[in-house]
């Protein structure tokens, strides 16, 4: 087995470090830096300083502090959404490439009918009915991202399974586990891994759009939530406020998103050269 | 800090007096100023004006009676003749006689005729806002065109007040109306209000009223009042493009300095409270207990941080102190931090606080948890939306629930409806979310027995004894109370009138009129 | 092609059953809007009020008799009356879905302009290419109501004659059409930027893709041995051929570029569908809800089948050419 080549793109090397910097900078405001996230820790509205390093908000909590918060409930939602979507997206697709006929059939129409249903407007119902927390915009988040992923593994599997050596090794009485290990799994992953990395980022974008319309667990941290509450302080626009306390969340937000598409995308655009 | 506390209540009180009686003596010298348009700041759909159409909260209702008139009033001082020039009661049965010469838009003269029309009317379609619900008027009977009887089962303290603000529909229009949710054509808006229906759009969320010439109550104010869809109320108030606007307080300061700009406040009529479930968590049942919940809520902090200090602390006899109703003689509980800690400690208390998801409750929650913590005291808070929030009170699913509503300050017939065993969680309606699993039969009592008051005074008396039970027992934790206020142009239009018990002056119809 | 017309029908039954049931199940209820804001403050509504009310919008039934009755009704044409609203559906809707339709339809057409241009100057500008290719990869993953809020602040607030929000200037008499539209455009201005600035990219990949394709089939080589120039090869068959794929494309973006508006909206307080339905949600207004939805769904789905049927109908011809 040959060493995966995209290891070695320097571009990959890049975003991959831009993150890991996001990631030490957020880790020192989570765990070293003096302020905490929740609890006021100086005067409203307070302009960036050297003991506030991005200000305050208008309940006197430390803006940095709140920043490196949201940074891992951000990170987390997209991790998590995009294990849910990987093991929907993977067994569901795998299943419905793999066995063909009816199976298939109806897996295939569960696919394409997610892919047709217009989702923003979905997902306000469902936070609302399903309350603002943050396991649910996990579910609903993974809800909406797996069936891409399906197809793209039923198409692969499908390409697959004809294959000479798949027929060779059925003949001989392989089982469906062994065939779908030794067979189709490298071969399929690598594909799974680039889309779910993918997901990650898309969960990201979920979770701020339902936090920016007031559909996330407005008790947590993230960035969405944050730029919510800046953009509705009444008066915004007459103060420097929002200088400190709505750009920095979009800023990151904006940063990690790309940084996280890019790598996956790179790495996809590795996979097809190679 | 108890002091404080009364100094501050103190000073706001008397800033409302000295605003209250400047407003006054400028209404007084700009009688006769008319101008040609009063512009408000709008941009929220409100519904199409009229009973059955707008869409039943202050700023829908209060566009209705532009339009359709009601047979009383009411200004600082309380219940004034309009429509009914004179009114009268004996025993069970009120009689109101009519303004001569009052008409309908479409120059129908309105006679009792139109008010019996939509007594009956009402009763088979309620409108949306209806204060003569509950099969209040039993029955009624007109004398002659000019005068009506309107017999109840039961006069009670307010029982004027609701027969005096029912919008009167013209019944040569509305008797051929089967669905009135569907008939918006335009004869769904001609009423015998100062103004008279113009123009609507609702995707803007603009509205347009034009003068009544004819009115012969009093003189429409302005020829036209408009609701202008701004994007931002203080820019397009920065440029003359509307002459009233909401301000933020952080930057109020700007305009106290500006002698061209006035400030009016809308003093208190926002609280938040929490409401505590006592069969959930019978450990409050000890009074000692609530009082350290007092203690352990810095209730200025939030005042200074959620409200950016424009509000009061809550009094614990409920009612704002800028009330006309508001008793001087409630308990006050002071931020005591250590007296709470030593109150629950080893109590090893855990609640869960349901609270809605908008925008000050949740900065009250966390603010209110950080507290609660720090006196020991384990909390698990719950964000829902707020309809969700509202089921789970109303069906009594919560230990501890942060609520909050405006309304605070007028009449407070609401303690009843809040505190009284026999009047609470009746309706689902704000003010009727009260404390489950506990009772207090005086204040039950009082609380009904004010209702049956018919003289103001002693009825005010009441209210007041009333306050100082409920400061004592205190089943309700009254966090803070919010003041919100408002710019406008004195040079330009004065007219902006409170009634004694309603803050929201632009939705009230004297505010539109020379008086 | 059956198949997708079954999964047409199929996909949409879903949706509508989903959006029935759903919004009625929430905890709430239209009639109890309750925690009111200061200024909001309401009468309670009495019991036997709230009976009328629930029996007039039929909601005092069973619910799968509201279900069937809801469906005859909807085959009716009758949408309903919006709880909230107090006026017939379509008429909300009526009044909304314009402005919606608006940004979507100006975002789609410009970006799609915009996205084969560049993707034109792209085939012949190797250097560009490279940069534009950067440029869209980056913009492409950013979601359009962050631009949007960006623009807000940094455009709107700063610059005196692009508004803040809204449609269009309230109660100004236009001397003409053009002053009005105008004044349409100016208001729709930043939303439709920040959408054009992440819809363009997808179109300028799909174009390049396409482009690139067609370059290497052997007809250009066979109208370049014509003699025919080379402006008129890029332009004619180039664009020619390779347009399909993009329109398809075209067709198959109004899902995503219909939640971009809904956010979008709600960033510059534009009196579209994403403003009611979040108000809906909010008052709990299950027929609105079902309004909004039912017009939402038929427009991405007819969308994405119509995309569908060009596919079907480039494969047919393709066959036959071969």
């Amino acid at each position: 087995m040959k060493k995966p080549a995209f290891l070695f793109n320097q571009r990959i090397t890049v975003l991959v470090a831009v993150l890991v910097i996001l990631f030490i900078i957020f880790a020192y405001g989570s765990l070293i830096y003096p302020h905490s996230w929740f609890q006021p820790s100086g005067g409203s509205l307070e302009p960036p300083s050297v003991t506030h390093v991005l200000g305050t908000d208008d309940l006197g909590i430390d803006i940095f502090a709140q920043l490196s918060r949201g940074f891992f409930t951000s990170i987390l939602i997209g991790l998590m959404a995009a294990a849910i979507a990987f093991m929907l997206g993977g067994v569901l697709g795998g299943l419905a490439g793999y066995f063909k006929g009816w199976v298939d059939e109806s897996i295939s129409f569960v696919i394409n009918l997610f892919l047709a249903i217009p989702q923003l407007p979905i997902m306000i119902v469902m936070g609302a009915f399903f309350g603002p927390s943050i396991v649910n915009v996990v579910l609903i988040v993974a809800l909406f991202s797996w069936a891409p992923i399906a197809k793209i593994v039923r198409a692969k599997m499908v390409e697959r399974i004809d294959s000479n050596y798949i027929r060779l090794a059925k003949s001989y009485g392989g089982g469906f586990f062994y065939i779908v290990k030794t067979h189709l799994l490298p071969d399929i992953l690598p594909v799974l891994s680039v889309n779910a990395i993918a997901v990650i980022g898309k969960a990201i974008v979920q979770e701020a759009s339902l936090a920016f319309l007031g559909l996330s667990d407005p008790l947590s941290k993230s960035w969405g939530l944050m730029m919510n509450k800046a953009i509705n302080f009444k008066g915004i626009y007459f103060m420097d406020a929002w200088i400190w306390w709505l750009l920095p969340p979009l800023f990151c937000l904006m940063g990690t998103i790309l940084c996280i598409r890019l790598i996956s995308r790179e790495i996809e655009n590795q996979l097809i050269n190679d | 800090m108890k002091k404080r506390c009364l100094i501050l209540s103190l000073i706001l009180a008397s800033f409302i007096l000295v605003t209250g009686c400047s407003s006054d003596s400028t209404d007084n010298a700009t009688t006769d100023k008319h101008v040609e348009v009063i512009r408000l700041a709008g941009g929220t759909d409100w519904g199409s004006p009229n009973p059955f159409l707008n869409v039943g909260r202050g700023p829908g209702i209060g566009k209705t009676k532009l339009i359709f008139d009601s047979l009383l009033e009411a200004d600082e001082s309380g219940i004034i003749p309009w429509l009914a020039t004179e009114w009268s009661v004996e025993g069970n049965v009120f009689t109101f006689k009519l303004k001569d010469g009052a008409a309908f838009h479409d120059g129908t003269p309105l006679t009792t005729a139109d008010v019996a029309f939509t007594i009956d009317y009402y009763k088979a379609h309620p409108p949306v806002s209806n204060p003569i619900s509950n099969n209040l008027i039993q029955s009624y009977e007109i004398v002659d065109p000019g005068t009506i009887k309107i017999s109840v089962e039961k006069p009670l303290a307010t029982t004027i007040a609701k027969l005096g603000s029912f919008q009167i529909l013209p019944k040569h229009i509305w008797e051929k109306v089967a669905d009135p949710a569907t008939f918006n054509s335009p004869e769904a808006f001609i009423g015998s209000g100062p103004y008279k229906f113009s123009s609507y759009d609702a995707a803007a969320g603009s509205y347009e009223f034009i003068a009544y010439e004819d009115y012969n109550i009093a003189k429409p104010a302005a020829d036209k009042i408009q609701f202008v869809p701004v994007s931002d109320a203080l820019l397009a108030f920065e440029n003359n493009e509307i002459d009233i606007c909401d301000v933020p307080v952080d930057v109020l300061e700007k305009y106290e300095q500006d002698d061209s700009v006035g400030i009016i406040t809308k003093d208190n009529d926002m609280g938040y409270r929490i409401l505590i479930n006592f069969e959930k968590i019978p450990a409050f049942n000890d009074l000692n207990l609530r009082a350290a919940l007092y203690q352990g809520i810095d209730r200025q902090g939030i005042v200074d941080k959620v409200f950016r200090g424009s509000g009061a602390v809550g009094s614990a006899g409920y009612v704002p102190p800028t009330n006309i109703f508001f008793s001087d003689n409630v308990k006050t509980y002071d931020y005591n931090k250590e007296a709470a800690l030593a109150a629950f400690k080893d109590k090893n208390i855990q609640v869960k606080i349901a609270v809605g998801n908008s925008g000050a409750d949740v900065k009250i929650a966390e603010l209110v948890k950080l507290n609660l913590e720090e006196i020991g005291i384990g909390v698990d808070m719950a964000a829902y939306d707020t309809q969700v929030r509202d089921d789970k009170v109303y069906s009594g699913d919560y230990e501890m629930a942060i609520v909050g509503n405006g309304g605070w300050g007028r009449e407070p017939d609401y303690l009843r409806t809040i505190y009284s065993a026999n009047s609470k969680n009746k309706a689902k309606s704000p003010a009727s979310m009260g404390p489950i699993g506990w009772d207090n039969p005086d204040i039950t009592q009082l609380a009904e027995d004010q209702l049956k008051e018919m003289d103001p005074e002693k009825r005010k008396e009441m209210f007041k004894a009333l306050q100082d039970k409920i400061s004592q027992e205190i089943p309700i934790i009254v966090l803070a109370t919010q003041t919100t206020n408002v710019i406008y142009r004195p040079d330009y239009y004065d007219g902006w009138t409170k009634t004694y018990d309603y803050q929201q002056f632009e939705q009230n119809r004297l505010s539109y009129v020379e008086q | 092609m059956l198949k997708k017309i079954i999964l047409f029908i199929c996909t949409f039954m879903v949706i509508y059953t989903f959006n029935f049931f759903i919004p009625r199940l929430m905890p709430g209820d239209p009639f109890s809007y309750t925690s009111s804001v200061s200024g909001e403050d309401i009468d309670g509504i009495s019991e036997a009020d709230l009976e009328t009310m629930k029996a007039y919008y039929g909601l005092d039934r069973p619910i799968g008799a509201q279900f069937i009755n809801t469906i005859s009704s909807n085959l009716n044409g009758d949408f309903g009356q919006s709880i909230h609203y107090k006026k017939s559906v379509i008429e909300v809707i009526g009044e909304r879905l314009p402005w919606t339709l608006v940004i979507m339809i100006s975002t789609l057409v410009s970006s799609l302009l915009l996205g084969v241009s560049l993707a034109l100057v792209g085939l012949r500008r190797k250097k560009m290419d490279g940069l534009i290719y950067t440029t869209a990869t980056l913009l492409s993953e950013i979601p359009a109501f962050l631009i949007g809020i960006l623009l807000l602040f940094l455009v709107a607030a700063q610059v005196k004659f692009i508004p803040l929000s809204g449609n269009v200037t309230p109660f100004k008499s236009f001397a003409s059409w053009p002053a009005y539209w105008f004044d349409v455009f100016i208001h729709a201005l930043l939303p439709i930027t920040a959408m054009v600035i992440i819809t363009t990219p997808i179109f300028y990949f799909t174009a390049r893709g396409s482009f690139l394709n067609v370059l290497k089939k052997t007809y250009v080589l066979n109208a370049k041995g014509k003699g025919l120039s080379e402006k008129q090869i890029r332009y004619k068959y180039i664009v020619l051929n390779g347009i399909f794929p993009v329109i398809t494309r075209f067709f198959l973006s109004v899902g995503a570029c219909l939640g971009g508006t809904i956010l979008i909206e709600n960033v510059f307080a534009y009196p579209g569908l994403g403003k009611i339905l979040q108000e809906g949600v909010m008052y709990r207004d299950y027929v609105l809800i079902q309004g909004v939805f039912l017009i939402s769904s038929l427009m991405v789905l007819t969308a994405s089948f119509i995309a569908d049927l060009i596919n079907e109908g480039l494969k047919k011809t393709r066959g036959i050419n071969q």
